[in-house]
């Protein structure tokens, strides 16, 4: 078949040669001389040198032959997905311009189309969360003309991952090259998936791809600082801490010492993070800030201090716990 | 004269009326403090690195079979270390025993809590067997209320030490435990009881050794220490003599091999995680060159490497840049040795191949933390890292069109570097592209057991060889050829040991004692 593909090429060439004079000359010429570096290649059976010349040729003028030059080199190439773009292409333009490829390539064109379309893999992929972002080999996929629930890899540059769908489940099938794939999927607040799988020509084969949530994270500040902090009623340390928990709704409250607790509800992400910065409050001055307050209690409580004590000395007590460095003392109940 | 109704005094404030009051009964009450609570005042330390792999540090606390208590710190500065806090008996005039369960690990390296009593290394170590299937485990629940925590450390990424607290009446005491890298990886084990841990059958790695739970070191002092063993496990600091032009120093010490960031890789997974450590060493700056080849040539060396004569190809299968007479690539990496020349030539160097570990660290030390690429987190281009220059069936040369195919020198024909945005923090260039690079370990999945019973210290793994079958070596880092996903640091490549490659080659490593 290589041989055969050979023998069209030239055949070929003399057809695009012709075929561009009549176009603005520079281009022309700098596609045909591209046209015949990419023929000479092929005889070399150096298939990726010659695609790029034939690309340049197509920049420069754009010609079915030219296009169907470029399905045989990527069909040599093993990119069974870009051959089929390129031999359909060229055969498009055949019906939109009658005779435009000679009948030899024309037939030839239709049964190339054929053969390559037979070794497309075919995947029913599923992917959960539907809106994650997909890359195959690098490449966004590129939905089947016709065919919005058909994704093709390896047409489209190298570029940012798109999302196949919406809501919690995405199905499509996917159409590659047979060979190795890597598959990467992301989204923000799960892990990412790389996933590698190699498919045999002619594949039809399901494939489950599930990303993971990442747990949120709570980072809480205090000012004054070393608020004792609890979350969902549970002691995490003190401020300032941080914490990873499930993503849903969360109770946190600071407390310290002389200052009213900190309250909030917060609703937790996957993968997020929520930083609640406690501005605590001092309990209310009210009266401990006056002068005339403390001039009676200093009156009241001494004379009843001294009456209290002398009639029932306060109770010894035990020395305070250490506490360590945390100032935690984690009594047994 | 002073103006009148100034007064030469501040008035007395009515606070400080108090003061010789509660003063006098204090000094009444002097002399009739009760014995203090039973209390352990826990200092908790470690001496793994901060916080690369003990930035985080879980306590929970049972009290007769029951959990109480538990509390999960951050502490990412080597400064946080120690961490103490107090244990106290209730006022009932007995004695109390408590269990503490602590675990140091990195930040993040959690999962859902599981519940279940004990796994071994091995099993830790084993792909998948963070997605077991839960089960009951202890729970924590306090005025009916289920406060269990829902997430818990990393068995294979955690220090886990359990330490029996025994709390005498009216008595204190400071108990000092270190959470060792010597355990790491290593499962606390609660008792025999599925939902109940039990003191008496529990069983937990101290020093690196597997026994019941103590106390740890106890003593009267009741002070937290003000210094840390933070970063000691198996350290060893480089010394500006040994990092030089070619060759860069990597300093010995703990860290994380492996990455669960991928659930697969291009060849094997570089999971399940394991904290190992390497001893100090030092390493090629550069891949070795063609020059470098033909010098150690002209001073002895016998294995000459597969090459061409005409001029340099970028062909998979003719990019040999070895020539017996010198052409214009003395600058390139030198490519298509197999694993015996390639070792040959570093014992003729004095060195030896790298270990997966070492090759791994090397990658990957000198930063605030471990990073996808040797580089940082960010995919490298096609003008930082050489890769994909080639096109190959099924792979597209992301790099190959519009560009110069093929390999890139390491070194310019004037001799300077070409390669140096492909640099790891310490300083060694070309290890996520160029060319793949033998190591010296042989083939075993990171979930076998070659690997989980691998020494923690130094790992190299060795696989009997079997008759018949062609023993397979692990290369490290992408080349010229590769695909993106062949760039991260952690990637493992596996290769037949008499593979000849034109993309793969040489680094050595050199004993830095």
């Amino acid at each position: 078949m290589r041989g055969q593909a050979l023998f069209l090429l030239l055949v070929m060439m003399s057809a695009a040669v012709a075929a561009p004079r009549e176009a603005r000359a520079d281009d022309d010429e700098e596609a045909r001389a591209a046209f015949v570096v990419g023929s000479e290649r092929v005889k070399e059976s150096r298939w990726a040198e010659a695609l790029e010349a034939y690309e340049r040729s197509l920049a420069k003028r754009a010609h079915p032959v030219t296009t169907f030059n470029v399905g045989v080199c990527e069909r040599a190439l093993g990119h069974a997905t870009r051959a089929e773009q390129a031999f359909a292409a060229a055969l498009d333009d055949e019906r939109k311009t009658p005779h435009v490829l000679p009948e030899p390539v024309r037939r030839d064109a239709e049964t190339f189309l054929a053969e390559t379309r037979a070794t497309i893999a075919e995947v029913e992929l599923t992917i959960s969360p539907g809106d994650a972002l997909v890359l195959v080999d690098g490449r966004p996929l590129v939905p089947a003309e016709g065919r919005p629930d058909v994704r093709v890899a390896g047409l489209a540059p190298q570029g940012k991952a798109v999302a196949l769908g919406a809501g919690t489940e995405a199905k499509i099938v996917l159409r590659a090259d047979p060979g190795l794939h890597v598959i990467l999927l992301s989204k923000h607040g799960f892990s990412d998936i790389v996933h590698r799988a190699s498919w045999a020509p002619r594949t039809k084969a399901k494939l489950a791809l599930s990303l993971d949530r990442l747990p949120g994270r709570i980072a809480v500040t205090s000012a004054p600082a070393s608020g004792v902090v609890t979350l969902d009623g549970l002691d995490v340390g003190e401020a300032p801490v941080a914490v990873e928990r499930g993503p849903g709704l969360h109770h946190v409250r600071v407390r310290r010492q002389g200052f009213l607790p900190y309250d909030v509800d917060l609703q937790l992400r996957a993968g997020e993070e929520s930083n609640i910065d406690a501005k605590l409050q001092r309990e209310s001055p009210s009266l401990l800030g006056r002068w005339w307050f403390w001039g009676g209690v200093a009156g009241v409580v001494a004379g009843a201090a001294l009456v209290t004590y002398f009639v029932a000395r306060p109770a010894p007590e035990a020395p305070p716990p250490n506490g360590g460095g945390l100032g935690w003392v984690l009594a047994v109940p | 004269m002073s103006p009148r109704g100034t007064r030469s005094s501040r008035p007395v404030s009515p606070r400080a009326a108090l003061v010789p009051l509660f003063a006098g009964l204090a000094v009444a009450g002097c002399g009739r403090e009760l014995p203090p609570l039973g209390e352990a005042l826990v200092v908790v330390d470690t001496d793994l690195p901060v916080p690369q792999i003990a930035g985080r540090l879980r306590v929970d606390v049972y009290e007769s079979g029951v959990w109480i208590e538990s509390r999960e710190l951050a502490r990412p500065d080597a400064r946080d270390w120690p961490v103490s806090f107090s244990v106290v008996g209730k006022d009932d005039g007995r004695d109390h025993d408590v269990m503490v369960r602590l675990r140091v690990f990195p930040e993040g390296a959690t999962r859902s809590y599981r519940g279940e009593r004990f796994q071994d290394f091995a099993t830790v170590h084993r792909p998948g067997a963070a997605s077991a299937t839960p089960t009951a485990g202890p729970r924590l629940v306090r005025d009916g209320r289920d406060l269990t925590p829902p997430l818990e450390p990393l068995p294979n990424l955690a220090v886990d030490r359990l330490v029996a607290l025994h709390l005498v009446h009216a008595e204190r005491a400071r108990h000092t435990v270190v959470l060792a890298g010597a355990c790491a990886g290593e499962m606390a084990r609660l008792g025999d009881e599925p939902t109940t841990p039990d003191v008496v059958s529990a069983t937990t790695c101290k020093n690196g050794v597997r026994g019941p739970a103590d106390g740890g070191a106890v003593d009267a002092v009741l002070e937290t220490p003000t210094t840390s063993r933070a970063g000691t496990f198996h350290a060893a600091p480089c010394t500006n003599e040994l990092t030089t032009k070619d060759r860069v120093c990597v300093p010995g010490g703990a860290f994380v091999l492996g990455s669960r960031l991928v659930d697969f890789s291009p060849e094997e997974p570089p999971s399940p995680e394991r904290i190992v450590a390497v001893s100090r060493f030092v390493v090629d700056r550069h891949e070795v060159t063609v020059a470098r080849m033909r010098d150690a040539r002209a001073r002895g060396f016998r294995g000459e490497p597969e090459g061409t004569e005409g001029p340099m190809a970028t062909t998979v299968e003719e990019a040999c840049p070895w020539s017996r007479s010198a052409q214009k690539r003395e600058g390139y990496a030198v490519s298509c040795v197999g694993f015996a020349l390639a070792s040959g030539f570093c014992a003729f160097e004095g060195g030896r191949l790298p270990t997966e570990a070492e090759w791994e660290k090397a990658a990957s030390a000198g930063g605030p933390r471990k990073t996808r690429y040797p580089a940082g987190d960010t995919e490298p281009s096609c003008d930082e890292v050489v890769y994909g220059r080639v096109a190959l069936a099924g792979s597209p040369g992301v790099c190959a069109r519009g560009r110069e195919k093929g390999p890139v020198p390491v070194f310019a024909e004037d001799g300077a570097p070409l390669q140096e945005s492909d640099t790891s923090p310490l300083g060694v260039v070309g290890l996520a592209g160029g060319l793949g690079e033998w190591t010296a370990d042989d083939y075993a999945p990171y979930g076998s057991e070659a690997w989980t019973t691998v020494t923690r210290i130094d790992p190299r793994v060795v696989v009997a060889p079997t008759a018949g079958v062609v023993a397979k070596k692990v290369s490290r880092g992408a080349s010229w050829i590769a695909p993106v996903l062949y760039l991260r640091s952690t990637t493992r490549q596996v290769t037949d040991v008499d593979a000849i490659f034109s993309g793969l080659g040489i680094r050595c490593v050199y004993p830095a004692p």
